[in-house]
């Protein structure tokens, strides 16, 4: 199972760690506009996919069991991203709500077309969650000094990956792990990065591609959750409200404490992972 | 004149006796049909671990229905299903992994079903039987090692058991978690008891 993880986490996470790390690190490449956004934009839905590649293979379309169709997404909001970057979010809103539906709808439809989601009660927690979807969009373009953002979206791939993992979603936990992992080292990079300015926003079209893919996986993740007892609802909202708590940000740096802005992007993911935490410790060592 | 008696006696008597041997082969092989009963029937799995050791789980709801002579006449033709939600390896949350979408499932796909197309004798009340085995939505042909086991009963009601060997790649079915790497092994033995019955009550 470690050995597995490793490769299903942390191959994805390092060949997009050399690709942000050429990207945000190599003068030439660096100075140009828009190569730190693209980058982020590709390596956030790419590494879920890479994790997809090693876990399932190539994938088939259309898609042998319904929920195969996620790495085909991921690929789409890698595109989705780019096209932002590229259009430049700032320039044109209007094109750019227009992606970020088209990125929501997406996730809807995917949902319409999985198992399960013939009752009300289920369409009523799909549109409560993509409501929530598109408040997480908006706060993370609205919002976003790069490196809180990115400890916001670290933050929230780490509970998802944790709760995907004690719903008995293997393949799902570790494509949100790798997409941590892409994260964390995007952070890291960016901090270190010569002529990042530390109030750069993250790019609209990274924020689609992130937002977008953390969305698919979260939503599949609980159709299939097959946990004992069921992973309750409030633990998969509270896993994507720490980005949303970016939108608290200029609040808690007004008052000048930017520290309070850090625990409160990773409050939520902390709270929602600790239950999936303890639930693994307890696991008994029979299980994969 | 006795001579051509003689003939025509033994001409006649051969006719009789082929169509007499006739009525009573298919007298004798009258297929009945036997329904699965779930009490009584499993599919054990066994699959190695971690390149360790081989790890036992069954699955405790198969049903379905079984036509076959009770002389062995012809050979068990089956239509079988497992429930996938079924899976029991004695460890509740490990039985939960195995339905979730990386395994077998089950929220897509509530059943694993295998029918027979064509069977070989291989032996008395043994039989090679070829059938689709149908999977996670994909469907391959397999031969399995079927052995009836015992009938009992009267000629209104009976009993009749069967068991079924075989070996199946799960790789081959799209079930490939673990497989790479060796943390969990490709090559899954399956044996199949089932037993059914058959009468006004079955």
């Amino acid at each position: 199972m470690q050995e597995q993880a490793l490769w299903a986490v942390g191959l994805p996470g390092g060949c997009m760690a050399i690709v942000l790390a050429i990207a945000l690190l190599l003068g030439p490449l660096r100075r140009k506009a828009g190569i730190a956004d693209a980058a982020l934009a590709l390596c956030i839905p790419g590494a879920a996919f890479i994790t997809f590649l090693v876990e399932k293979g190539l994938p088939s379309l259309p898609p042998e069991q319904k929920w195969l169709i996620l790495p085909w997404t991921f690929l789409i909001a890698g595109v989705l991203g780019l096209v932002a970057t590229a259009i430049g979010g700032r320039k044109c809103p209007g094109a750019m709500a227009v992606l970020g539906a088209a990125a929501v709808g997406g996730a809807g439809g995917l949902w319409l077309a999985l198992p399960g989601i013939d009752t009300v009660d289920a369409r009523i927690s799909l549109a409560l969650e993509l409501g929530i979807a598109v408040l997480v969009l908006a706060a993370v373009m609205r919002q976003g000094r790069q490196v809180l953002t990115c400890m916001a979206l670290w933050g929230a791939a780490t509970a998802l990956s944790l709760t995907l993992a004690s719903s008995a979603n293997i393949t799902l936990a570790m494509a949100a792990g790798a997409i941590a992992v892409t994260v964390a080292v995007a952070g890291v990079l960016l901090s270190i990065a010569p002529g990042s300015a530390p109030k750069q926003r993250l790019g609209v079209g990274a924020a689609i591609a992130c937002a977008t893919t953390l969305m698919m996986l979260l939503i599949v993740g609980r159709i299939y959750d097959n946990s004992l007892d069921g992973i309750a609802t409030w633990r998969w909202l509270l896993v994507i409200c720490g980005p949303a708590v970016l939108l608290l940000v200029p609040f808690a740096t007004t008052l000048g404490r930017k520290s309070i802005a850090l625990v409160g992007v990773l409050l939520p993911a902390a709270v929602a992972a600790w239950p999936a935490v303890r639930e693994l410790m307890d696991m008994d060592p029979a299980g994969f | 004149m006795i001579r051509r008696t003689i003939i025509s006696t033994v001409v006649v008597a051969c006719m009789l006796s082929t169509l007499a041997l006739g009525t009573a082969q298919s007298t004798g092989a009258k297929v009945e049909t036997w329904k699965l009963d779930p009490v009584h029937c499993m599919a054990l799995f066994r699959v190695q671990h971690a390149g360790a050791g081989q790890f036992w789980g069954r699955f405790n709801d198969v049903a379905g229905t079984i036509d076959y002579p009770r002389d062995d006449a012809s050979a068990p033709k089956f239509n079988v299903v497992i429930k996938t939600s079924s899976i029991d390896t004695g460890t509740a949350k490990l039985d939960r992994n195995l339905q979730g979408p990386d395994f077998f499932n089950a929220r897509e796909f509530d059943s694993i079903t295998f029918k027979s197309t064509a069977a070989k004798r291989i032996g008395p009340k043994k039989w090679t039987v070829t059938g689709d085995l149908t999977m996670l939505g994909k469907t391959e042909s397999i031969e399995v090692v079927v052995e009836t086991t015992g009938i009992i009963g009267n000629p209104v009601v009976a009993k009749a058991g069967w068991e079924a060997t075989f070996t199946i790649f799960r790789s081959d079915f799209g079930m490939n978690w673990g497989v790479d790497n060796g943390a969990l092994g490709d090559e899954v033995k399956l044996i199949v008891g089932l037993e059914g019955d058959t009468g006004p009550g079955a």
